[in-house]
């Protein structure tokens, strides 16, 4: 197990806090960082709450850079290294700067390609003068997952020997007017598997971690938090934004995810659902996790009614929650969740559980019919 | 195999079709759609369609904006265009990085032989968007 | 505006949104079981009805919206509400 993969260090910008331990707290006391926002009244939004970062100074066409930028700081910090050159970065973003394309399109002079999702990979890699890979995964809100699972990946091929990886999105007009036309918005909150739920609420924020493999970590006296096992991808090819209504997608992954892992299903202890509180979306995912635990149903909780759905860094804000719940053996509460809807026969916890958890599951899913499961374990004997 | 594909200023949405019927006419189609990883490289997927997309809410208001562009400024909507046309389940990728940029295509090669390797893939589909 | 002339407009929107939708579309067909208009369709479908008569439609009634005649109806209802 010495080759496991770790976090030691975790960076979060997120609506519910900047640094870890905010967030973690205002979790745990079940809290919501959903806000009605004058602005977007003013602006003629038909849907005008959200999930933003407050009091966060930046550039308004950097503010997504700037937000992974300062999570990194954090996570550096916590993991007390000393980045070698060849650090990998591995970045996931749906949009990248949107307000870059927002600009040009309203005649800017303003070249948008450099402002994507690697523009912003590019920067972390910069300001710490790496040279190791740069990989930007510009795979929706599954983006996180994926970015932390390539960097495992490469980790374990010996590419390198230490990753920063994790996913940034800053809040977007773009997908406000977006997912607000497209009619996938909740009108007041999100409420992930709830009988009541509506719609998504959108968020922003960053999650940035540091990976290592375990016997650097312990070599180093550095305080593993939790490991990376595995991830899992699938895609529907169903429909551009609707999961497959069975969920099949979804189960495909976390299954793959667990058996790349080599871990049994009875051993999963907790799942952190997509949840993003859509009634097709959590009905094809409650479907999901049926097929895959059959014989009893680890707990489940869901961030996204606390943080709102943060796209691309959705995943990654979420496995910071996870790693956290690993290392202090710890679930949060699901905000937003207060009654079980017979449809899809599943509840997600209310209560802040206190748990032996030994395997946890994150589950992302996005547009274009993308699933994609991490598994987590604790570094715990 | 990796083909390279233009879409240069068209739209995402009116250049997919034709993209899929060139790739599918040079490669055919994959033999086992479900163990078949699909890898998209591109700089500028997803731009066209949100440059768009904003000049409609600037034109009509974010109240009365069209959403139908709106899915395809997400950089995954050609890969996900893609699967959907080949029916295609297994992984499925989009990298963002200057389509020139080999160092960072051969870190993609890279992932795709992996994932060959521990995950069984028949086929992989590796395409370049310029 | 007369129901005939909202209709013809609604036949123009829905024929660019599902070139599929002919000509042959009854004004009682059913836009999701007759003609496979699927979620992101009729959304895209009744954001274009909004824009041409720049009218407002809540969620709550797009269930009212399934049929050419039935869009019609509740398109008038709405402009003389106006």
């Amino acid at each position: 197990m010495n080759n496991s993969i770790v976090i030691t260090g975790i960076g979060v910008v997120s609506p519910l806090g900047i640094g870890m331990d905010m967030l973690w707290n205002n979790l745990l006391a079940g809290k919501t960082s959903l806000k009605h926002f004058a602005d977007l009244e003013a602006a003629g939004y038909r849907n005008t709450h959200a999930c933003r970062v407050q009091d966060f100074e930046a550039p308004p066409v950097h503010r997504g850079t700037y937000m992974a930028l300062d999570a990194t700081k954090q996570a550096i910090a916590q993991s007390r290294i000393q980045l070698p050159e060849n650090t990998g970065v591995f970045l996931g973003s749906t949009l990248g700067e949107s307000m870059a394309y927002e600009m040009a399109a309203e005649g800017a002079a303003i070249d948008p390609g450099q402002y994507n999702t690697f523009s912003i990979a590019k920067a972390i890699a910069g300001a710490y003068r790496l040279t190791g890979p740069v990989q930007a995964l510009s795979t929706a809100c599954t983006a996180g997952n994926y970015a932390v699972g390539m960097a495992m990946h490469a980790l374990q091929r010996g590419d390198i020997s230490v990753a920063i990886a994790g996913g940034a999105e800053p809040f977007s007009r773009i997908a406000m007017v977006g997912f607000s036309r497209s009619r996938a918005m909740a009108s007041d909150a999100c409420k992930p598997f709830d009988a009541q739920r509506s719609g998504m609420i959108l968020g922003e924020g960053a999650a940035i971690f540091i990976l290592e493999r375990m016997n650097d970590a312990v070599q180093r006296g550095a305080t593993p938090l939790a490991k990376v096992y595995a991830l899992g991808l699938s895609c529907d090819a169903y429909h551009p934004t609707s999961p497959h209504p069975d969920g099949r997608g979804l189960s495909r992954a976390m299954m793959a995810a667990l058996q790349q892992a080599g871990i049994s299903k009875d051993e999963v202890d907790w799942v952190n659902i997509h949840g993003s509180g859509t009634k097709v979306s959590d009905t094809a995912e409650a479907l999901a996790l049926k097929s895959v635990f059959t014989t009893g149903m680890p707990v489940l909780s869901g961030s996204k009614g606390a943080i709102g759905h943060a796209l691309g860094a959705a995943s990654a804000l979420e496995l910071a929650i996870c790693a956290q719940g690993i290392a202090t053996q710890t679930i949060p509460p699901t905000a937003g969740f207060t009654v079980q809807d017979t449809a899809i026969g599943l509840g997600c916890t209310t209560a802040v559980v206190q748990k032996k958890i030994r395997i946890a599951i994150n589950n992302a899913s996005a547009f274009g019919g993308l699933n994609a499961s991490l598994v987590l374990g604790s570094c715990l004997s | 195999m990796i083909c390279h594909v233009h879409i240069g200023d068209t739209l995402e949405k009116e250049a997919m079709p034709g993209i899929v019927d060139s790739i599918e006419k040079e490669f055919g189609r994959p033999r086992r759609p479900d163990a078949t990883g699909l890898y998209v490289i591109s700089n500028h997927t997803g731009a066209n369609a949100s440059l768009a997309f904003w000049k409609d809410v600037i034109k009509n208001g974010a109240a009365f904006a069209n959403p139908e562009l709106f899915p395809w400024t997400l950089a995954n909507s050609a890969c996900g265009y893609i699967a959907r046309h080949f029916g295609i389940t297994g992984p499925n990728y989009t990298f963002t990085c200057p389509p020139e940029n080999q160092e960072h295509i051969n870190e993609v090669l890279k992932q795709a032989a992996e994932d060959q390797e521990r995950l069984g893939l028949e086929d992989t589909l590796i395409i370049i968007i310029d | 505006m007369q129901e005939y002339d909202i209709i013809q407009q609604l036949r123009l929107e829905l024929g660019i949104v599902k070139p599929q939708v002919t000509n042959d579309i009854r004004d009682t067909d059913s836009f999701r079981d007759d003609w496979g208009l699927d979620s992101l369709e009729l959304v895209e479908f009744v954001a274009r009805i909004e824009q041409t008569f720049r009218i407002m439609i809540p969620d709550k009634d797009l269930q009212e919206l399934h049929s050419l005649s039935a869009t019609a109806v509740y398109l008038q209802g709405k402009m003389i509400a106006a």
